[in-house]
């Protein structure tokens, strides 16, 4: 006789709920430690040793971008929340949980946008490089999942209405 | 592209029968044959339309009708 496994889809869920809850405490934390972060930074070789930026300049070329990228990581945050709640409803494929995806990859690519803009503006060029490119991939991923769901909804509305 | 009309509410009205007393001769809920009777159903299985044709005593010509005007469900 099988044994039933540990992970079904409701542990999976929760599972997925609690580290989306955890994520978004790391970008309260994140937000509220940011400029101090930054200050003990410019403090710290190598970044002690840039030429013809202040302390200020730096956070604010560094530190604008970086919020605006925050403030996108927590809306995605909370609309995947809210996804995960209504997939513990068991209301998955629906019309407004396509919205959500679609609203998760326009974060995804304002994301990469603010990411541009810290490349261009701040001294952490690479860092905002890599995180443009890991939040723009992510924003393409979350697109394509949006059409799979779009689709899958479909299937189940010609499902539901087959009498 | 055209589109297939449902008249069982026509057919159920000549027939004097309920949608709860075609329901359960048919074997699906009131619900569902609501959805059909109201024209939103996607699709049909056979049994279905077998088991509605055996109730109504008529032929899926008799429930069935396609229209070449009309729009396709969506």
């Amino acid at each position: 006789m099988d044994r039933p496994h540990f992970w079904t889809t409701r542990r999976s869920t929760q599972l997925t709920l609690v580290a989306c809850w955890i994520a978004l405490g790391g970008a309260l934390v994140c937000a509220v430690g940011l400029i101090p972060f930054l200050s003990w930074l410019r403090g710290t070789p190598p970044w002690s040793n840039l030429p013809d930026i202040g302390l200020a300049q730096m956070i604010i070329r560094t530190a604008l971008p970086l919020y605006g990228q925050l403030a996108g990581g927590v809306m995605a945050l909370i609309l995947l929340l809210r996804l995960l709640l209504d997939i513990r409803r068991e209301a998955i494929f629906t019309a407004s949980n396509v919205t959500r995806l679609r609203a998760i990859s326009w974060c995804g690519l304002a994301i990469m946008v603010f990411a541009l803009i810290g490349v261009f503006t701040s001294p952490l060029r690479p860092v905002f490089a890599l995180l443009a490119l890991i939040a723009g991939f992510l924003g393409l991923v979350m697109r394509v999942v949006k059409n799979v769901i779009d689709n899958a909804r479909e299937l189940r509305e010609d499902a539901d209405y087959t009498i | 592209m055209g589109s297939i009309n449902v008249h069982l509410a026509v057919l159920m009205a000549a027939r004097r029968i309920g949608v709860a007393e075609l329901a359960e001769q048919v074997g699906i809920t009131p619900a569902n044959l609501s959805i059909l009777k109201n024209d939103k159903a996607r699709a049909i299985r056979f049994s279905t339309l077998a088991a509605i044709c055996q109730a109504l005593g008529c032929q899926p010509g008799d429930i069935l009708s396609f229209d070449k005007e009309g729009n396709a469900h969506e």
